[in-house]
């Protein structure tokens, strides 16, 4: 397990180096992670259509499914990228509209719900490739390994996950809301 | 059955109501009195409709012969209902569908206000940025132009108004560094007859030989330029999404004009001329007679796009043609609508962060301690960003003399922040926390006399008064609450004379009308949310305060009292 991540994440190292396009980093990836925990080969997926990651949204799938196949965030438990995905959160105006996590015009990222799914690849694909209800798509914008320390940085947000106690510790101002009387 | 008639001569007829703020002065007053404050307590409901949207519903529903149109908030389904009992209730639908993506560019919940009728077709605006006219009898679509770019950060939520051979309408997007514009199109086709700009040079603002603004601060060449940092009044805001009245003697239009962009005024330094401002225009050429700024060099998001009630009052002696003007920064202005001279500003809300208005310059008095900018949290700024009164519009009755107004008792702590334009992505540079202000509520409804200048009766609501209101010469004032009540008022005294709790929290605007049957009937669309109610439409964490720009943390137990919605609701006496 710990090899074969340190595996994927130098893999993932390598093919952001190059320069891949993420669809290409993912299609390998995951053809790559599906060849070796499984002993059915691999569905074809060198060159996946312009557009598409490969990164599955749901996870019901017709027929018998196979062991969930997953990328992970190259940076993950990264202090320092972790910091830097939280510049670019706020300078990419991702807080514009997810604020401190609790949302606004886009939904919450401090919640377990996940409209497109929670795991670090379907986070990454919701930035790069945007949402049709709105989230923009930042892939021309930012390469993959802004996405991930953004990534990185979104799973953080949680409090149930990270043991933090939400976002509003700078100020305090959250023990002054509404007065009315319940 | 569609009754003859200009949408100024329909409004004269309190059987129809054929535009948002009943008519072009933009009272809200109904003769109808068959409610009365002796027989309101036996209202009961007549019918109700599920708009199968459930998102904040800030339309005011219109009525033209025996016809009930609403429009519903995005995807801006825009329903034909029939108002004769014992046929078919819904007439025809009609799917604008817009851009599912311009979900994404709506700061404040994907609502809209309302709908327009005049010659024979029924106009609104979609989220993407479509104007959009329907046939009335048919549904079958007239015409629609596109008029803006969800790439940069436009969306359309207002109610057009139709003036003469003219549809008025204007942006949003305040919030993401748009640049604000009023346009006419031909009511006959669509086609653009001009487009005023909010901010640039004064060629775009369509600023000419007719400008004469009262205050000498507002003259000069092309100020929508000077007041900026270079090039910044391109992405400076300035939007249109509120309200439109028209003085038909005089020939002018007023509207307002948004905050400016970014919210950290650090970053704009100068008056940043013509946003959180006021035009009054000419409406066949669109060139400008006078503005005012309400706030110059906004710091706290005190967007100017309230409503204009234009009236005749005594002042000081002298009948005056004025416009009443409840405004965002917490003052109730009013305007001399010949000149834009400032006669009074009052507060109607509790203020810090400015003391009055200077009615010698027209500039609030601000204090000094309240300013924000950059790594300082400022503390106790009243009113919070949704200001003393937000969109939700006030009702005048000519009875009463008195103007009944539903707004907020909100204060916050706001700290300004970096901020990176990118066209479509918010665009603010604040970090902000709300709260109620003092007494602990949320909202309050004020009856004001405005030659007086002070409130003769308030009462307090648990959130924010965020719907809109109507009185009629039955003396009876309706409004409805976000925690699900919809309220009849005693218009002199503010007597709570019947509430009816309805499925979701209201933040619509109420409308009476003469039905086909004779009957006089108040209706109501409930759902709660935009920005207020946007942690109930949206599902956001109450864990994040600074959630939907801060309104979050002062709305936490919103959940607990409604859920999200979307109902016409239609009430008449037994």
């Amino acid at each position: 397990m710990s090899l074969r991540s340190r595996n994927t994440r130098a893999t993932v190292r390598r093919f952001l180096r190059t320069g891949a396009t993420l669809a290409a980093t993912l299609a390998v990836l995951v053809t790559g992670a599906a060849a070796c925990s499984t002993d059915r080969p691999a569905p074809r997926r060198e060159s996946a259509p312009a557009g598409a990651s490969g990164v599955r949204q749901v996870p019901l799938r017709p027929g018998i499914p196979g062991p969930e196949r997953r990328v992970v965030n190259p940076f993950a438990g990264d202090d320092h990228a972790l910091n830097e995905g939280r510049r670019l959160y706020t300078w990419m105006n991702c807080i514009g509209c997810h604020f401190e996590g609790g949302g606004g015009i886009g939904p919450p990222l401090m919640d377990d719900q996940w409209i497109h799914g929670g795991a670090a690849d379907q986070i990454f694909d919701s930035i790069a490739n945007g949402r049709a209800n709105g989230m923009p798509a930042y892939g021309d914008k930012l390469v993959p390994d802004e996405i991930w320390r953004i990534v990185a940085y979104v799973e953080t947000l949680n409090p149930d996950r990270t043991g933090a106690s939400g976002g509003d510790e700078k100020t305090g101002s959250e023990n002054r809301q509404g007065g009315g009387g319940r | 059955v569609i009754p003859p008639g200009t949408p100024a001569e329909l409004a004269e007829d309190d059987g129809q109501w054929v535009m948002a703020p009943k008519n072009h002065a933009s009272t809200r007053y109904s003769g109808l009195s068959e409610i009365t404050t002796e027989n309101v307590a036996s209202l009961r409901l007549a019918w109700s409709f599920s708009t199968g949207v459930v998102a904040g519903h800030e339309a005011a529903p219109l009525v033209v012969g025996d016809t009930m149109y609403v429009v519903t908030p995005y995807p801006n389904i825009l329903y034909a209902l029939n108002l004769r009992d014992g046929e078919p209730r819904l007439r025809w639908a009609f799917e604008p569908k817009p851009e599912r993506a311009a979900q994404g560019v709506a700061c404040c919940d994907v609502v809209n206000r309302g709908a327009a009728y005049a010659d024979g077709k029924v106009i609104f605006n979609t989220l993407d940025n479509q104007t959009v006219a329907v046939d009335a009898v048919t549904g079958q679509e007239a015409w629609r132009n596109k008029l803006g770019d969800i790439n940069l950060g436009e969306s359309m939520t207002m109610a057009p108004l139709v003036v003469k051979d003219k549809v008025l309408v204007g942006n949003s997007g305040g919030e993401f560094g748009v640049r604000g514009w009023l346009t006419a199109l031909n009511l006959s086709d669509g086609s653009i007859a001009w487009r005023a700009y909010s901010t640039g040079p004064d060629e775009d603002v369509l600023i000419g030989a007719d400008f004469q603004p009262f205050y000498e601060q507002d003259r000069g060449p092309d100020l929508g330029v000077h007041t900026w940092p270079p090039d910044m009044w391109r992405i400076g805001g300035g939007t249109v999404w509120g309200w439109i009245s028209y003085d038909s003697e005089l020939d002018l239009i007023y509207y307002g004009t948004s905050n400016p962009g970014p919210w950290n005024p650090e970053l704009r330094p100068g008056d940043n001329k013509w946003t959180a401002a006021i035009f009054a225009r000419n409406p066949d050429t669109g060139q400008a007679r006078w503005a005012y700024q309400w706030s110059p060099h906004d710091q706290y998001d005190y967007d100017g796009i309230n409503e204009n009630i234009l009236l005749d009052l005594e002042i000081d002696g002298r009948m005056r043609k004025v416009l009443v003007r409840p405004e965002r920064n917490g003052f109730m202005y009013v305007l001399d609508r010949e000149t834009g001279e400032v006669l009074s500003a009052d507060p109607f809300v509790y203020t810090t962060a400015a003391t009055g208005v200077d009615l010698k310059t027209g500039r609030p008095i601000e204090v000094e301690e309240k300013k924000t900018g950059f790594g300082r949290v400022v503390r106790e700024i009243c009113p919070a960003p949704p200001g003393g009164k937000d969109w939700q519009p006030s009702a005048w009755s000519p009875r009463t003399r008195l103007l009944y107004v539903p707004h907020n008792n909100l204060c916050m702590d706001m700290e300004g922040t970096e901020a990176n334009y990118i066209a479509g992505t918010p665009y603010v540079g604040a970090r902000v926390h709300m709260y109620a202000g003092p007494g602990g509520h949320r909202g309050e409804f004020t009856a004001w006399d405005p030659v007086a200048r002070k409130a003769v009766w308030k009462i307090t609501e648990r959130f924010p008064a965020w719907s809109g209101a109507v009185v009629t010469a039955g003396d009876v004032v309706f409004y409805g609450t976000m925690d699900r009540w919809f309220k009849a008022l005693d218009a002199r005294t503010g007597e709570l004379l019947w509430q009816f709790e309805v499925d979701s929290g209201i933040i619509g605007q109420p409308i009476t009308y003469r039905g086909p049957d004779g009957k006089q009937y108040v209706a109501i669309l409930s759902g709660v949310g935009g920005w207020s109610g946007a942690i109930v439409s949206g599902q956001l964490d109450a864990r994040d305060g600074t959630a939907a720009l801060g309104f979050v943390n002062a709305m936490k137990d919103l959940p607990d009292y409604t859920r999200a919605g979307g109902t016409l609701h239609v009430f008449a006496l037994p």
